[in-house]
């Protein structure tokens, strides 16, 4: 298959969070907005002369002053951010939104104010209050948060313009990016491979580490590609299987896992696409009460209590499998990732032994140079897909 | 001479001659002179009164339960950890330590009756640190926290109780570096070894991450309708309140849609009457602490609070009587200028999450080291302010405000000021000369802190302990390795000398 036109301009982007576009944004007076998790909308980092990049530390070698900070126990994400802080790596950042839904991200973006790892008096760190139910009174306590800890901060010191007309516009723009990425995301449900699930990867990462309105003309071009493009004759994949898990920021563990025979079909990890391309409905008055409604809703988080949203994102998995034709579930847990932890035991279970379908857990450290195991057992899993995939043919017959 | 003087004032306090070699078991008790002796073996008495009375009401299913729960057998050996705190103590600390301990075993055994007697249909199950306040709105329902029997209780009288949870859950495949507590908790589901009971439940998101995943595993097993109650993260937000409020309506309509009963807010508001009314009383009794004779000390101080805070929901009367009377002893102590210890030369702080394998840690601080712990962070769970009670609003609002500040929960969540900050304001208040900071390796969050609490130590020129611990998995750090690295604080950074050098090294690792 022919290399994509962008592909390797995206693989440069991705190589440092100050990269060619976020420069060029900021050289233009467009105001910059960190985010560390899927719970802070960075549909509301986009508004008027701001744009939101997620917080992210590529290339990270060592990790001695965030563990110094933090500790051996804090998951690697955590002491990496603090480890890039702490080397001004955050410097064009005006101002960073965490959401109190992880304790080790929690007190990583607290060292921020704490160690003052970014030189700009006007500099904010905010948190979100997210609870872990869905409801009407979720949604108003949430939007009265984005108003009061994300987009007042963003007016009040930047003069950002925060206007229902600028919201508006926000979502507009970014219905038009999630619509491009949905159909991208629906090509990897044919039999022949169209994208890989490397490249995916890397236009995950791209959109969510680059201002909105400059990436999203490189997609535009992309998904124009993708539709001509024209897939190998021969499947070099030995299986199809599904992703599911925590952060993970770097596409190179999506690489090893295709390198290995497992092309990857869906991705519901943090950073994946599922969920997170959904069509924003504005529904109520306030749109800032639709744009909670639409996080909230939409999260498949493993901390979400409520037994609906447990039994949703548990029976989402056979979904993918089906609706993508995988043949396997790979779930991954960032190490010390309580939630993942906990959650990967318990889905590879309930994949297993109630949906019947092969699943693997595996454990991910934050960066691939230290994951020469992982390969390993992707290479394990994919011969127990294959051995069962030649023992249901016998079985057939 | 000195028989007599022995008889009447007690053994010289040198606790190490009573322990057995690997295991630190006593060998005998410690006479603590005729007065004191009689006291500690009045209430001795009345403990195992409470549960020969348990056995005698409810005999059929307690001799089961012994056979069928693991942590029965726990619990049986209960008061063995109640006579490890009370080391050293006499006069007003041992009388205070032991009413203290005989409201928690009263209780216990009560609520332990309770859920052993109780019909399914006519039982509210509560998870761990959850406040069970707010149920007694629902007439002619028994609110049940298996959990906090069969491994909070346990993990503290007996180290090594929640070994077997612990493993179960890691063979199960949950990762290893995740806080034991919650860990053990899921483990007790998956071992089956809780007792499961109730017509729906309540779940939370207390104190942690881990605990909010343990949930899942523990609401599988119980499989019954549960509303999950999210208390707010951020509890210091202005809006926080109310949601958490609001939260509490959709609460109230699961709980009358499961029941059928109406919700009673009479009853909420007569229970959150006794809340304030204890809350102004804890706060009395920490008051003594902050003079030069400090006498509320040890884990009878802390435990009793975490007690009647989490399972009573501070709505027990006898807890408030057992408060006024130990609140005039403190005031009497305080005005004769009673010492706990003859020879105590320090007073501390004790910060962060306790480590419950060692909850008589402070005991051996005081005897081996003249260490007087003068605030304990656990001690003080709760919204301390006075709360408005008079409409339905405000009381649920009330028990948003409590329920937020629950026990580890107060000060490891809603930001580092929480904990940080707050230290600092204990220090300038009780004056101490040592922090000893239990460093809960699994705990993230507060993992993630300690190099703050160093450095700004350091700035301030206090002297703070680091004190490595697993919470409840003595096999991680255990007591002998906490008591080591407390040795070599004192003798190097506090330049001391050991009161007791008998007691600065001895194996208990293999005991209970």
């Amino acid at each position: 298959m022919k290399d994509l036109k962008h592909i390797h301009f995206f693989e440069k982007l991705l190589n440092e969070n100050y990269n060619e576009l976020v420069k060029e944004a900021t050289e233009k007076g467009k105001k910059a907005f960190g985010y560390s998790c899927f719970y802070v909308p960075e549909l509301l980092l986009n508004v008027g002369d701001a744009y939101g990049v997620r917080l992210r530390a590529p290339n990270t070698g060592s990790m001695q002053l965030g563990t110094y900070y933090l500790s051996n126990f804090s998951c690697g994400m955590s002491r990496a951010l603090v480890e890039r802080g702490l080397e001004n790596g955050f410097h064009y950042v005006n101002g960073i939104v965490g959401a109190e839904t992880c304790a080790q991200m929690n007190r990583a973006l607290e060292h921020f104010k704490m160690l003052q790892l970014v030189e700009n008096e006007k500099f904010f760190l905010e948190f979100l209050d997210v609870p872990l139910a869905v409801g009407e009174h979720v949604y108003k306590y949430v939007a009265k948060q984005y108003k009061s800890k994300i987009l007042m901060p963003m007016q009040e010191k930047y003069g950002i313009d925060i206007s229902n007309e600028a919201i508006l516009d926000a979502v507009k723009r970014r219905n038009k990016l999630n619509a491009m990425m949905r159909e991208i995301s629906e090509m990897r449900k044919s039999e022949k491979v169209i994208i890989t699930g490397t490249e995916m990867h890397i236009l995950n990462l791209v959109v969510k580490s680059c201002p909105l309105d400059l990436i999203t003309p490189y997609i535009e071009e992309t998904l124009e590609e993708l539709k001509t493009r024209q897939p190998d004759n021969e499947n070099k994949y030995r299986a199809r299987i599904v992703v599911v898990g925590s952060e993970m920021d770097d596409y190179r563990f999506t690489e090893l896992m295709e390198e290995c025979g497992a092309l990857v079909v869906a991705d519901r990890y943090c950073f994946g696409t599922l969920p997170g391309y959904e069509h924003i409905e504005i529904v109520d008055d306030d749109p800032i009460l639709s744009i909670a409604r639409y996080y909230i809703d939409i999260s498949l988080c493993p901390r979400f209590m409520d037994e609906e949203k447990k039994n949703y994102r548990r029976n989402l998995i056979k979904e993918l499998v089906n609706d993508y034709n995988a043949e396997g579930v790979l779930f991954e847990a960032l190490k010390f990732c309580d939630f993942w932890g906990y959650e990967k035991t318990l889905a590879t279970e309930i994949t297993v032994n109630e949906f019947g379908i092969p699943a693997v857990g595996v454990e991910t450290s934050y960066t691939v140079q230290a994951s020469g195991q992982l390969k390993t057992r992707v290479q394990a899993f994919i011969e127990n897909l294959e051995i069962k995939r030649i023992a249901k043919g016998k079985g057939e017959q | 001479m000195e028989f007599i003087n022995h008889f009447l004032y007690g053994d010289k306090r040198n606790q190490s001659k009573f322990y057995e070699a690997g295991t630190g078991h006593y060998k005998r008790r410690e006479w603590r002179g005729l007065q004191d002796t009689l006291i500690d073996y009045f209430f001795w008495l009345r403990n195992w009164g409470n549960l020969i009375l348990l056995v005698l009401k409810a005999p059929v299913p307690a001799v089961k339960a012994v056979f069928r729960y693991r942590w029965m057998w726990s619990l049986l050996i209960s008061f063995g950890a109640l006579d490890y705190s009370k080391e050293g103590l006499r006069k007003t600390p041992l009388k205070i330590s032991n009413m203290n301990y005989n409201m928690v075993v009263r209780n216990l055994c009560s609520e332990l009756l309770t859920l052993l007697t109780v019909k399914s249909e006519k039982a509210i199950f509560y998870d761990l640190n959850q406040v069970p306040t707010i149920l007694k709105g629902i007439e002619g329902f028994k609110p049940i926290c298996p959990v906090a029997l069969a491994v909070y209780v346990p993990s503290i009288v007996d180290q090594k109780s929640p070994y077997t949870y612990i493993d179960v859950t890691e063979t199960y495949g949950i990762p290893a570096d995740v806080c034991p507590l919650p860990q053990a908790e899921a483990g007790s589901a998956i071992e089956d070894d809780i007792i499961v009971k109730g017509i729906c439940g309540v779940s939370t998101n207390m104190p942690c991450d881990g605990s909010i995943m343990a949930s899942s595993y523990v609401d599988r097993r119980l499989n019954m309708p549960m509303y999950p109650l999210t208390s707010p993260m951020r509890y210091n937000n202005p809006d926080a309140m109310e949601f958490m409020a609001d939260d509490y309506k959709e609460l109230i309509k699961f709980l009358e849609k499961h029941t059928g009963k109406k919700y009673n807010y009479e009853n909420l508001k007569e229970a959150f009457e006794m809340v304030n009314k204890q809350n102004e009383l804890l706060l009395k009794k920490w008051e003594t602490n902050k003079t030069d004779t400090p006498v509320y000390v040890g884990m009878g101080a802390w435990l009793y609070r975490v007690w009647g805070f989490n399972v009573t929901g501070l709505s027990n009367h006898d807890f408030y009587k057992n408060d006024l009377k130990t609140l005039k002893l403190l005031e009497k102590a305080v005005k004769n200028k009673e010492k706990v210890h003859p020879k105590q030369r320090f007073r501390a702080i004790a910060w962060s999450t306790p480590c419950n394998y060692y909850g008589h840690l402070q005991a051996w601080l005081l005897n081996c080291w003249g260490v007087v712990t003068v605030f304990s962070m656990l001690g003080d769970s709760g919204y301390l302010s006075t709360m408005s009670l008079d409409t339905n609003e405000e009381l649920l609002l009330a028990a948003a405000n409590t329920t937020s500040r629950s026990t580890m929960r107060k000060q490891t969540n809603g930001g580092q000021e929480n904990v940080l900050e707050e230290l600092w304001e204990k220090c300038d208040e009780y004056n101490p000369d040592i922090v000893f900071l239990h460093d809960h390796l699994a705990c993230k969050g507060m993992a993630g802190l300690i190099t703050m609490f160093q450095e700004a130590a350091d700035e301030r020129d206090i002297k703070l302990c680091t004190v490595p611990q697993d919470l409840i998995d003595s096999r991680t750090i255990s007591r002998r390795d906490m008591r080591d690295k407390i040795n070599k604080f004192m003798f190097n950074v506090m330049k001391a000398e050991p009161i007791d050098p008998a007691l600065v090294d001895f194996d208990d690792t293999q005991g209970h």
